[in-house]
């Protein structure tokens, strides 16, 4: 079965997890702008992070077989440092506008402040002027309020719920984000908060509608595989194919293809991988025999 | 006056299509309040529908999308300072808008600072990624008139060196020099000492010394190497002697 990861963080990831995931069945990935572990100084910083999400990660990816798109944004903690965050979103609608982006994201609340407020609101704007879709970063702590209070909001700018991905839900969200007409994501983390068999109780209890499944694996510990293994235990667990399909697959293409960024085409009809190709002049290989079209 | 641009036989006016033409009329419009909105604009290019709505020829390498992002660098407010707006997009521009903006250089050298000019060319051709260096090396008059012999020649050797053609640079025969068939001759050898393949366009460029020495350099090349490192070599030019 093809699978689709759309929250994950591939920078902070290795060549052995872009072999694992292709090898389980990943096709294709979404990577969404965030924080790198500790705040960036610098505007330049953030330029030469969205560069390598539209530049070399997208070819280190399609190295492996894999096809990659990325959401832009600027993340919540960083809304906080109010000259810096100016400054981003200064520059943010030129990163929206690009090809293979696929939504604003992820915003939203850490603390829900101020600061954080003002920046969200500033950037459900932009996805009404460029007609985009949003991921929107639930807090991990009050989460509950907080993503009340991010549906509330989006609500407020005018924005579709269709539009909207709502992520980081766990069963004391899912209800209120679906009756709302949101999709709802789930992050299934190895150990922490949301996990496998309690995915696979959600699909049981609500159905697969507007249900996506994720991994959000980044510099922490995580799981580049979470998507696969899900599935593998909601199989176990008797839930259908085709709904397996649908929160594995399916769902993200419905929701994310809205942007007309993230087409099945551009996996089903990609050209065969080739190794040798460089980019920069750099090659993912350090004398690896290269995998060519046969 | 930017009325008349053509690049090759492609006039700039062509039209990409009705809805395509409305699309571009509606961001000049913007751009002429507001020239920074170029960067967004120039990316806003690639979400627009062109398949099959070009049946004219276009230069090499250019796609319907270079046509259309040419269109906004002509337009009003922004042409006068092209080559300023073009930095400003390399700034946050993708690999597939790098390609463009090098593609665009010819069309703002009448109206920009040589000397930034000048530098732009040589940051495309520092690259290792052979997509851009053929983007600005490729079927651009701008390297032949304004490079250095020095930069020229390093041009040329990289060309070789990440196997890119040599005989779609303009001018490439035009500017041979001693000292450029001397730097090919040598790649030529290591590549020779590496047992690793000779690209074809070495011979391309040393098959007629241009002078003496050229010659004898050349000669003493044939005789110092195995034969199976210069077979195209010996079959075209001397096989007879």
């Amino acid at each position: 079965m093809p699978f689709i990861d759309p929250h994950i963080h591939m920078s902070s990831r290795s060549t052995d997890d872009y072999e694992a995931m292709a090898k389980a069945g990943v096709v294709a990935v979404i990577e969404p702008a965030f924080w790198l572990g500790q705040p960036r100084t610098s505007i330049g910083s953030f330029i030469d992070y969205f560069n390598s999400l539209v530049g070399w990660e997208r070819f280190r990816a399609s190295q492996f077989g894999i096809q990659h798109y990325c959401t832009m944004g600027l993340n919540s903690k960083e809304a906080n440092n109010e000259a810096l965050a100016e400054e981003v979103l200064d520059i943010l609608p030129r990163y929206l506008a690009k090809e293979r982006v696929v939504a604003v994201g992820e915003i939203g609340f850490d603390e829900m402040t101020e600061l954080e407020d003002k920046a969200f609101r500033a950037q459900l704007e932009m996805a009404k002027t460029y007609d985009m879709m949003v991921m929107i970063h639930t807090p991990h702590r009050n989460k509950v309020e907080g993503t009340s209070r991010s549906m509330d909001i989006c609500i407020e700018h005018g924005l579709d719920p269709s539009k909207v991905v709502v992520d980081h839900n766990n069963e004391e969200t899912v209800k209120e984000t679906l009756d709302r007409g949101f999709w709802a994501a789930f992050t299934i983390y190895p150990r922490t908060k949301m996990g496998k068999e309690r995915m696979a109780a959600v699909v049981h209890e609500y159905g697969p509608e507007r249900i996506i499944v994720d991994s959000s694996a980044d510099w922490g510990v995580s799981n580049p595989l979470s998507v696969p293994e899900c599935a593998a235990v909601m199989k176990a667990r008797g839930i259908s194919e085709s709904d397996i399909k649908a929160t594995c697959y399916g769902n993200a293409i419905k929701a994310y293809g809205q942007s007309g960024q993230f087409n099945e085409s551009d996996w089903l009809d990609a050209p065969a991988i080739d190794q040798r190709e460089l980019f920069e002049g750099n090659k993912v290989l350090r004398g690896q025999e290269p995998v060519v079209p046969e | 006056m930017k009325e008349t641009y053509q690049i090759g036989n492609l006039d700039l006016e062509s039209s990409l299509g009705e809805e395509v033409e409305g699309w571009l009329g509606q961001q000049q419009g913007i751009l002429r309040e507001n020239p920074p909105h170029f960067p967004i604009a120039f990316s806003l290019a690639a979400r627009q529908r062109m398949e099959g709505l070009f049946d004219g020829s276009l230069p090499l390498g250019w796609t319907p999308l270079t046509l259309l992002r040419a269109k906004l660098l002509l337009s009003e407010s922004v042409f006068e300072k092209g080559l300023e707006w073009i930095e400003e997009c390399f700034r946050t521009a993708d690999l597939g808008e790098s390609l463009d903006l090098y593609r665009l250089l010819p069309l703002v050298e009448s109206e920009c600072d040589r000397e930034a000019l000048v530098w732009r060319i040589g940051e495309g051709l520092r690259t290792n990624a052979p997509p851009v260096f053929e983007a600005v090396a490729h079927n651009s008059a701008l390297p032949a008139q304004l490079l250095s012999e020095e930069t020229w020649n390093q041009m040329v050797l990289k060309a070789l060196f990440i196997d890119v053609s040599v005989t779609l640079i303009v001018g490439w025969q035009e500017r041979r020099n001693p000292t450029l068939d001397a730097m090919a001759l040598r790649f030529a050898s290591e590549r020779a000492m590496a047992h690793r393949e000779i690209p074809e366009d070495v011979w391309n460029l040393v098959m007629d010394p241009i002078s003496e020495k050229g010659q004898l350099a050349v000669n003493h090349w044939v005789e110092n190497h195995p034969r199976e490192h210069f077979v195209h070599l010996l079959k075209t030019h001397y096989s007879q002697s």
